[in-house]
């Protein structure tokens, strides 16, 4: 790595453990509900069209947002809905609405399928300020097959350009990367480009939930790379705005497919009230991360007053870590890729990328 | 001092089209008083930057510089560069207003301005990134400020008015704006009301 990364990242490290100690909530999820239209390969949630766990009624997360708005800035506290699919929620623009009355921005990520012109409208005028669509193939072929229902791909499409001709409104398309797809990165890029998109994120499925036992999800080192180069060359041609999600250390790579260095927030600017009122930071960080439940405790206390484990992350300088000479820019990787029970490493980013040839 | 002053400005130009011109002049000379106490308090002569003739002393000016990020070391195009001065007779008779001189970065995150002026050496600018993610991220908002010197000096002035001229470079680094986007999560964006 040059001198000149090295620095920058040194800098960046000390930012991050002040960042750490100020823990100053900016960005809360809201797993605002569990049920779902599609059904995908890769769902990390227990997501099904009736899930088990209702739909947390309004006002239960309302009053979460009442005890952190003496706290914080909301003009400058995200609200992201997550879920399960948030378009599922009938009284999400009652939702948007109660929101931005309190001042706060916020978004939804969302596959797009029940996502009409109406809708969007309709949203808009609820203060829906962001957006994310997920956009996993260049055909039906691969994107149906992720996401288990034929017809996503089109609507997902339809909603991408609908967003993308939205003015004023922050946007970004998704593509959940694996074996199938890896090859066709150049002409997805392409086709959003053609749809009029100016941000794309993209990320490798973790193996985990329903991922785990599928061979064709799981992108192999060089596959992993080759998805870093497409990212890097694409920035620099400068056509789409093409990143790399927010998981893992990547060496050489960094600040060549990311905005910022590698930054796992979770804990420190990033909360989260899940489905059943579990407090935790992102909705990927479940069992023993969970930090309290909004129904028996008061979030901004159990905000300042827990998240040991995220926001101190030594405890995770063990396995390969312990050895890892980057481990001061990494603390371990994401903390969804760490076991929940264990806390076990499951993945190293900077371990998956391998010399390739360049194309 | 400059959230004092920028905030000035917003209410001037708000006032200035909401108001009839009377109260316009009147607010105008508040206005002014109140410039005259910040640019004492600011050790610089705010209100008088630069006079519509030259019975004063007055050089030439060129402000430059490189706009670069602060992580990546890399130029920054399209930032919105602003030098914020008051100028008399603009916009209507016989009063001054709040002006800026706006340019924005190249290819090569370079920018200029040229101007003239009274020889009080002092400049103050602000930086804006105008274009969300497109240039390479969402970069913080910032304003400078600093001063001409005698090393800046590039050109000798004349016995008479004139200072002769003044070259300054001013390269600027931006930090990202700390955008948080967790897997599975939103870009943040500002609310807007
Ligand atoms: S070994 Fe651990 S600390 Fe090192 S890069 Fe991999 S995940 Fe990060
Ligand atoms: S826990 Fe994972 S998804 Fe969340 S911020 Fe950290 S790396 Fe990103």
């Amino acid at each position: 790595m040059n001198l000149k990364k090295q620095i920058t990242l040194s800098l960046y490290r000390q930012h991050k453990r002040n960042q750490a100690q100020l823990h100053e909530l900016n960005y809360l999820f809201w797993e605002c509900t569990l049920r779902c239209n599609l059904n995908c390969l890769h769902c990390g949630s227990d997501c099904t069209k009736e899930a088990a766990v209702q739909d947390m009624p309004l006002a239960d997360f309302l009053k979460v947002l009442d005890t952190i708005a003496p706290h914080v800035n909301p003009n400058k506290t995200m609200l992201a809905l997550t879920g399960g699919e948030p378009l599922m929620r009938k009284d999400l623009e009652i939702c948007g609405k109660a929101f931005y009355q309190r001042g706060f921005p916020w978004g939804m990520v969302t596959n797009g399928y029940g996502l009409t012109r109406e809708r969007l409208k309709n949203l808009l005028n609820s203060g829906l300020r962001s957006i994310t669509i997920s956009f996993d193939g260049l055909t039906p072929e691969t994107h149906d097959w992720l996401r288990g229902k034929a017809g996503s791909w089109e609507r997902a499409g339809n909603a991408i350009a609908l967003v993308a001709a939205t003015p004023n409104l922050v946007y970004d398309v998704v593509t959940c990367v694996n074996k199938r797809t890896i090859g066709e990165l150049e002409a997805i890029k392409n086709l959003l480009i053609g749809l009029g998109v100016k941000q794309w994120r993209l990320f490798r499925i973790f193996p985990k939930g329903r991922a785990e036992d599928n061979p064709l999800l799981n992108l192999s080192p060089e596959e992993f790379t080759r998805m870093l180069e497409f990212i890097k060359q694409t920035r620099k041609e400068g056509r789409i705005h093409a990143s790399f999600g927010c998981e893992g250390f990547l060496g050489d790579y960094e600040l060549e497919v990311r905005d910022t260095p590698f930054f796992c927030r979770a804990g420190i600017h990033i909360g989260s009230v899940l489905a059943d009122g579990s407090i935790s930071a992102c909705p990927s960080l479940r069992a023993d991360y969970i930090q309290g439940n909004i129904y028996h405790d008061d979030f901004w206390t159990v905000w300042n007053e827990r998240y040991q484990t995220l926001r101190d992350r030594s405890w995770t300088q063990t396995g390969v870590c312990a050895a890892c000479k980057s481990y001061k820019y990494c603390e371990g990787n994401g903390l969804h890729l760490r076991d929940e029970k264990d806390g076990r490493l499951l993945c190293c980013h900077l371990e998956m990328i391998i010399p390739i040839p360049q194309s | 001092m400059q959230h004092f002053l920028s905030d000035l400005r917003l209410i001037v130009i708000s006032i200035e089209k909401n108001m009839n011109i009377q109260w316009l002049k009147l607010f105008d000379k508040v206005i002014v008083a109140l410039l005259g106490v910040a640019g004492l308090l600011m050790g610089c002569n705010i209100v008088f930057e630069t006079p519509a003739e030259y019975g004063m002393p007055h050089a030439d000016f060129v402000l430059k510089g490189t706009v670069t990020s602060a992580a990546t070391s890399q130029p920054v195009k399209n930032i919105q560069v602003v030098r914020p001065f008051w100028e008399y007779g603009y916009g209507y008779e016989g009063g001054y207003a709040a002006i800026g001189d706006t340019v924005y970065t190249d290819e090569n995150g370079k920018f200029a301005f040229e101007f003239d002026g009274l020889p009080t050496m002092k400049y103050q600018l602000k930086l804006k990134d105008i274009d969300g993610q497109e240039n390479g991220g969402q970069f913080v908002s910032k304003e400078i400020e600093g001063e001409f010197t005698k090393a800046d000096q590039e050109k000798k002035g004349n016995d008479r008015w004139y200072d002769g001229k003044f070259v300054k470079t001013r390269n600027v680094l931006l930090d990202w704006e700390d955008a948080v986007v967790p897997m599975y999560g939103v870009r943040p964006a500002p609310f807007q009301p």
